[in-house]
């Protein structure tokens, strides 16, 4: 059965969000055009204000929808801590943790110079103006323990080594609740080389 | 979809390149020692555990035994596990470098075309960086086979004017795609914006050798870029852009 132009035009642009094959957009599709005609709307200007207004913190490139976002904006905040991470979601997981009190730098990736991202498209520059500001003492550096979160990790602590700050990497080993046996060689060997005096 | 016969099992091969696919998904760029350079799926590569452990292994620069099923221009990794070396890392200076090998890899190879020879080339280039051999050295040898075995024949050891023998006290002009020119003593300067290169050097790199002053490996590098420019036929190379961006940053650090 063929879809009118809307219905299909509205079921494709569903399918573009993460998660959503064929059926599922149908599904919403059909939700929304039936019962759900009231949450339509609120999602429709929902999604329309957002779009309008969330943009990129000035400071941290953080979503947010003043010019700085709310952990910028917040002096309980230690701003002599920087903790530098690949996405957005980075941010809400570490905040989810509860145990860090300093600031963010989102950096919207990682280097990748067979896609064409390098340090400029990560936003060094803004990187480089928050160190030269003068308030960051130590910038921990929370990039992915990928090849290319390493590489992005390292060519930032060369930044924060020549403004003489203090650049520290996240530990990586085993995970909390985990059994050797199962770790991977990889890891196992950081953690062996990351091992804690008791 | 028939799977028969097409399965493989544990090839020895490395990861190039990977990007996010749908959800959990990656589509990879492998090179394998027996089945060349190809594409395949990692269904469910990122995020889930029991994918995680499956492909454990998927990192780039490390040696790899994969697995995958299916015909056509794309299978399914079903499995990329270390192959048992010490997970030695890359020094982060030398990432780069290494970077621009599977750009290189990428751009010049042919899906599905074995190159063994190469691949042994690929692993031993790696061990040096990682060893923390120069940089330069390595990957001017790389440059050099890479365009030797994918049979890009730069011809080094005759004059492609008339076919002549190059001769060691002479000196030659390299052109892309036509070769080396002997520098007639007519023609003093301005023939040609590159530089002269002595035809010592030229036999040398036909056998491999490289020099080892700084200012003739330059040129070798300029001759290498050259001819790699003209097999790139226009495409950039990304790790190049990138690398000279980092170089800034570092030089402004340093």
């Amino acid at each position: 059965m063929q879809h009118s132009p809307a219905l299909a035009a509205l079921i494709d642009a569903l399918r573009g969000l993460p998660g959503v094959g064929p059926k599922s957009a149908q599904r919403m599709a059909f939700n929304l055009l039936q019962q759900g005609r009231g949450s339509a709307q609120t999602l429709e200007k929902a999604l329309q204000r957002a779009l309008e207004r969330v943009g990129r913190c000035r400071q941290c490139r953080m979503l947010t929808e003043g010019e700085l976002c709310s952990v910028c904006a917040n002096p309980q905040r230690d701003a002599a801590l920087l903790c530098v991470v690949e996405s957005p979601a980075d941010v809400v997981a570490i905040e989810q943790s509860g145990g860090y009190r300093g600031r963010y730098f989102v950096l919207m990736g990682h280097l990748s110079p067979l896609d064409g991202i390098g340090p400029e498209q990560l936003g060094a520059r803004e990187f480089e103006a928050l160190l030269a500001a003068g308030q960051v003492r130590e910038v921990i550096l929370a990039t992915n323990p990928t090849v290319e979160g390493e590489a992005t990790a390292h060519l930032l602590s060369q930044l924060v080594r020549a403004h003489k700050l203090q650049a520290s990497r996240i530990a990586h080993g085993v995970p909390v609740g985990g059994e050797l046996e199962y770790v991977d060689g990889g890891t196992l060997a950081h953690a062996m080389a990351g091992r804690l005096a008791l | 979809m028939s799977r028969v016969g097409a399965r493989v099992e544990l090839c020895c091969g490395y990861l190039l390149h990977q990007r996010p696919w749908r959800d959990t998904s990656l589509i990879v760029e492998l090179f394998t020692a027996e089945h060349g350079r190809l594409t395949a799926f990692a269904r469910g590569a990122r995020g889930t555990r029991g994918a995680w452990t499956r492909y454990s292994g998927l990192q780039p620069f490390r040696p790899l035994l994969l697995s995958w099923t299916g015909r056509g221009e794309a299978p399914t990794l079903t499995g990329a596990e270390n192959d048992g070396s010490p997970p030695a890392q890359l020094a982060p200076e030398a990432l780069l470098s290494a970077w621009y090998l599977n750009e290189l890899l990428l751009k010049l190879t042919v899906a599905h075309d074995p190159h063994p020879e190469l691949y042994l080339q690929y692993r031993a280039t790696l061990e040096q960086l990682r060893a923390g051999a120069s940089l330069e050295a390595a990957l001017r040898q790389f440059e050099l086979r890479l365009l030797e075995l994918l049979g890009f024949g730069v011809e080094l050891s005759r004059d492609c004017a008339d076919g002549s023998t190059v001769l060691e006290d002479a000196y030659y002009h390299f052109t892309a795609g036509e070769g080396v020119r002997r520098q007639r003593p007519e023609q003093h300067e301005g023939v040609s914006d590159s530089p002269l290169l002595p035809g010592r050097m030229l036999l040398q790199l036909t056998e491999g050798q490289l020099p080892e002053d700084p200012q003739s490996l330059r040129a070798v590098r300029a001759l290498l870029r050259a001819a790699l420019d003209h097999c790139l036929e226009g495409r950039e190379l990304k790790t190049r852009v990138v690398a000279r961006a980092v170089a800034r940053i570092r030089g402004a650090s340093a």
